[in-house]
């Protein structure tokens, strides 16, 4: 290796080629064309269901658009709002329960809501059913990335939090090139699943408004809500095939190199770790592309620094945001006014929940009906969770302890997981159709579709994190089998399984509400559970029903946090932390 | 007392506690003055750290005042630049970009502070790398860096807590070596300094005073002690011996005839010989080759150790010692690294 004197570190070890930069100039225009061709439609073009086979690219491309706006939505809600509350304790004490409570309310009982409610608001109901599909992805994924990067603000290494204090840097440097860079990791990751969840919903949104008759968002998930209609197996066969594709394309094409990038991240090379490597950002870093976007860059922020926003200490000092030591943070004058805002409008949704309750005839009996079908929900999230648990967790730690089954299953199980699985009820509900099983054990199983991949993702991710040396350590003790596992793999894994168990069982939560009701062609299967409930109230048009059940779903949600994952997770902090 | 001209830095009546822990420090008055260096000497856990983080202006004081020039802190000294243990480096960063951070704070225009980086770069030795990641570097090349960010601001204090503990001991005694020579020959933009450190032949070779910290009721009192010897300093000679003995008496408690005491604080004579034959022959350091980590840290390397345990080598020679070459580099990064670590930074 020579003197790294000349430009780019790293990265300047990738020989630059002719035809790497003609693939990836060429590959950045079809993107931006294909983004601005498919925005201008979203814009413009009246809202259409297509059963045509060949319109799939052009569909699998007006829902990639829209998972893309909620995952840029979802950044800067993160940002945003992660930011507020790590800045002020009294900020926090108030945003961070409340980001608690949105996540466990179940989105998809408010799709028709939604819907309706973006319709009247915006000028066109196009623009409404974009925006309530939007939401509904938005919704799966923020208040999960806002919860990551508050965390990694409060967490920062403390070294890094003295050295920026100790320099003396401004706010913007200390966000910019302290706060953000230590939390890219965890972002991109949590991007990452948050992303593959969104599919869910989205298929979940598309499919409502294919279903609500009238107008519907061209999508994959409205191509197959329209096949199912139909009864048309060929059809939902040809839109499960159309989104496998998309996501692979995207995993390959976005999150792999994003993943590869954000390597340059690490604070400390954690040994056993694997190296995430990526053919595309290799591609992109051999192009020129990147160094002359980074040298474009530069020369505008010179024209910025020299138009004169740079003056002697300018700035003002950026604050301890970690929590534990530092001055005492004094409050900030917006701090009452935000609380006293945050606090208002929630006041006021459960005043106007109230009094819309207790205005229905049946009063509060109206709640008994959805706390009694929550407990058979319950059982099922509980029998899945169990089970799940019992099939990926073993399964995980097998794969998670070698590097080189890591390497080759991650990306699968990251496919897995951004399958929506929603597309594949159908096909499910057409087996017990044909089988005469009951939904009523089936819909365990239809949750579990899509719930499942979080408990397997966080078992390997655990198990990689174990250090080299503990693995050592017990070979040379000769400690093997049962006793490794209790000793060493079980609690090892334990707080990413923790971590795991609460996304699986808030995710089989909100999905009971589409798995507990399933149409094929005409034919309705319902199981007995909560999740029904909420589903025919929103199609009835019962709103205090709904409300009703949407409320209780969250409080179950709630309890179920509070009493089991949040005890557990505790006890994964205190006891089983690896550091 | 901050009145009087010459004391650039002040604490006064300090404790400190975390939380609802027991007190860390009780009670500490300490003046630093202008052109002075000031070792911080204890037991792990008497509460140094704590000290040097309340003088940094890093940790609030529970009660008292630190004061820098007269005023008291209510955040991060804005005459103090601070050398940490574990580099605190901006893995994501150049190591350019690493060292002009401190300027851009203070907002200093885009060529300007590069100009400056480069030159510090340069002072610490660090000339050519400035495009490399810290990741690429040798410990002994991160903490140059750590330095040369700390310089560049021209702090009035540099503060370092345990500067050269996470760095094998041939490259500490190398960057030691150069930071005293800085020091001595005033082209240094620095005042004073304060060191933290665990090594009492450190402590002797750089500092003025010494403050030790000992547990009193209720946390940490600090007892200071000058070391009245002349600069440049010969370890050689016996006064030298007489303050690590000193010092080393007062830490254990022990009276100042002790015996010589047990291995892990200095170096084993027998290891020690090996070490000076090496010297005398003037060619490669043996331990040179492979790991020189040797069980305690203690402060002997490749000097001759008369019994009484005290390197009797001149101050090491500034990346003219054949025998230091590709040590630091070799324990640490097999590859390249230890040609660089070695390759004269200036001419
Ligand atoms: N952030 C903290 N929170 C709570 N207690 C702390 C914290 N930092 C240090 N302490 C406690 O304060 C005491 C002094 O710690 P400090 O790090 O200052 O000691 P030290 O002299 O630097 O030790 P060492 O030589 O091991 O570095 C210790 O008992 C330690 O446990
Ligand atoms: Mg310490």
């Amino acid at each position: 290796m020579a003197m790294p004197s000349g430009a780019g570190g790293r990265t300047a070890r990738l020989a630059p080629s002719f035809l790497s930069d003609a693939v990836v100039g060429l590959g950045v225009l079809a993107v931006a064309y294909a983004a601005i061709r498919l925005g201008y439609e979203a814009a413009s073009s009246p809202a259409s269901v297509s059963t045509d086979p060949a319109d799939l690219p052009y569909l699998a491309g007006r829902s990639l658009l829209r998972m893309f706006a909620a995952l840029a939505l979802s950044l800067v809600f993160a940002l945003v709002w992660a930011y507020a509350a790590a800045r002020s304790r009294r900020v926090g004490r108030v945003l961070i329960p409340l980001l608690d409570v949105l996540q466990s309310l179940p989105v998809l009982g408010f799709l028709v809501v939604a819907v309706s409610g973006f319709t009247t608001v915006l000028p066109r109901s196009e623009w409404g059913l974009e925006a309530a599909a939007v939401f509904a992805i938005f919704s799966s994924q923020a208040w999960n990335m806002a919860f990551a990067f508050y965390q990694s603000l409060i967490t920062l290494p403390r070294e890094l939090d003295e050295m920026a204090r100790d320099m003396g840097f401004t706010r913007w440097m200390r966000f910019w090139k302290v706060e953000l860079p230590s939390a890219a990791i965890g972002l991109v990751w949590n991007g990452m699943l948050s992303f593959a969840g969104g599919w869910f919903f989205l298929v979940a949104a598309e499919a409502a408004t294919a279903a609500g008759g009238v107008h519907a968002l061209p999508g994959v998930g409205s191509f197959a809500g329209a096949a199912v209609a139909a009864g048309d197996l060929g059809g939902v066969g040809w839109a499960v095939a159309a989104t496998a594709a998309t996501v692979v394309v995207v995993n390959f094409l976005f999150w792999r190199p994003l993943v590869a990038w954000a390597e340059r991240f690490k604070v400390e090379q954690a040994e056993g770790a694997t190296v995430q490597r990526s053919v595309v950002l290799d591609l992109l870093r051999r192009s020129r592309w990147p160094r002359l976007a980074g040298r474009a860059l530069g020369l505008a922020r010179d024209m910025l620094e020299r138009a004169g926003s740079h003056r002697p200490g300018a700035g003002r000092p950026g604050e301890c945001l970690r929590r534990g030591d530092g001055w005492q943070q004094n409050g900030h004058s917006g701090d009452t006014l935000i609380n006293a805002a945050v606090c208002t409008s929630a006041g006021a949704a459960l005043a106007v929940l109230a009094v819309y309750l207790a205005r229905h005839p049946a009063g509060p009996a109206l709640l008994l009906e959805p706390l009694l079908l929550g407990a058979v929900t319950l059982v099922r999230v509980l029998v899945l969770v169990a089970v799940a648990t019992l099939v990926w967790v073993p399964i995980g730690v097998a794969i998670g302890l070698s590097p080189r089954l890591t390497r080759i299953a991650q990306p699968i199980v990251q496919v897995l997981a951004s399958f929506p699985a929603d597309l594949l009820f159908p096909l499910a509900t057409w087996l017990f159709l044909a089988t005469g099983a009951g939904l009523d054990v089936g819909g365990a199983f239809l949750m579990a579709l899509g719930a499942q991949w979080y408990i397997l993702f966080n078992a390997i991710a655990g198990a990689t994190a174990v250090p080299a040396d503990l693995r050592e350590a017990m070979d040379s003790l000769g400690v093997y089998g049962w006793r490794r596992w209790r000793r060493l793999v079980i609690p090892a894994v334990f707080p990413a399984y923790v971590t795991g168990g609460i996304t699986a069982s808030g995710g089989a939560w909100n999905a009971s509400i589409v798995a507990e009701v399933v149409t094929f062609g005409g034919t309705v299967v319902t199981a007995t559970g909560l999740g029904a409930y909420v589903s025919q109230a929103a199609d009835a048009g019962d709103h205090p029903r709904l409300v009703a059940g949407v409320l209780v779903m969250a409080f179950y949600v709630m309890a179920l946090n509070r009493l089991v994952w949040r005890r557990l997770y505790r006890l994964a902090d205190r006891r089983y932390s690896l550091d | 007392m901050s009145g009087e001209p010459n004391v650039l830095l002040a604490a006064h009546a300090l404790t400190k506690r975390y939380g609802d822990g027991p007190p860390v420090l009780a009670g500490l008055d300490l003046d630093v003055r202008e052109g002075e260096i000031v070792a911080l000497l204890g037991r792990s856990g008497s509460g140094k750290s704590t000290l040097l983080r309340c003088l940094a202006g890093l940790l609030p004081p529970s009660t008292g005042a630190v004061t820098y020039r007269g005023v008291a802190l209510t955040g991060a000294n804005p005459g103090a630049a601070m050398v940490f243990q574990t580099f605190a480096l901006l893995p994501w960063l150049t190591v350019l970009q690493n060292v002009e951070v401190g300027l851009e704070a203070r907002g200093v225009a885009r060529a300007a502070r590069r100009h400056a980086a480069l030159n510090a770069l340069d002072l610490i030795g660090l000339a050519g790398f400035q495009s490399a990641y810290p990741k690429e570097l040798s410990g002994g090349m991160r903490q140059r860096v750590g330095f040369a960010r700390a310089l560049v601001v021209e702090p009035d204090l540099l503060l370092m807590d345990e500067p050269f503990s996470a760095l094998d001991v041939l490259t500490a005694e190398n960057l030691r070596g150069e930071l005293l020579e800085l020091w001595e020959s005033g082209e240094f933009p620095t005042q004073a300094m304060v060191l933290v450190t665990h090594n009492l032949e450190e402590a002797v070779l750089l500092a003025d005073r010494a403050v030790v910290l000992g547990t009193g009721p209720g946390g940490a009192v600090g007892t200071v002690y000058d070391i009245p010897l002349p600069r440049p300093r010969d370890r050689d000679a016996p006064e030298f011996a007489a303050q690590i003995e000193r010092l080393y008496a007062v830490m254990t408690g022990r009276p100042e005839a002790a015996p010589l005491p047990p291995l892990g604080l200095r170096p084993a004579p027998r290891q020690a010989s090996d070490a000076g034959g090496a010297e005398a022959s003037g060619g490669q350091h043996p331990l040179g080759a492979g790991g020189v980590s040797r069980p305690g840290g203690g402060p002997a390397v490749a000097g001759g150790v008369d019994h009484a345990g005290h390197i009797s080598r001149e101050q090491p020679r500034l990346r003219q010692q054949p025998g230091d070459v590709g040590v630091g580099g070799a324990v640490e990064d097999p590859r390249a690294v230890a040609a660089r670590e070695h390759e004269p930074g200036r001419p």
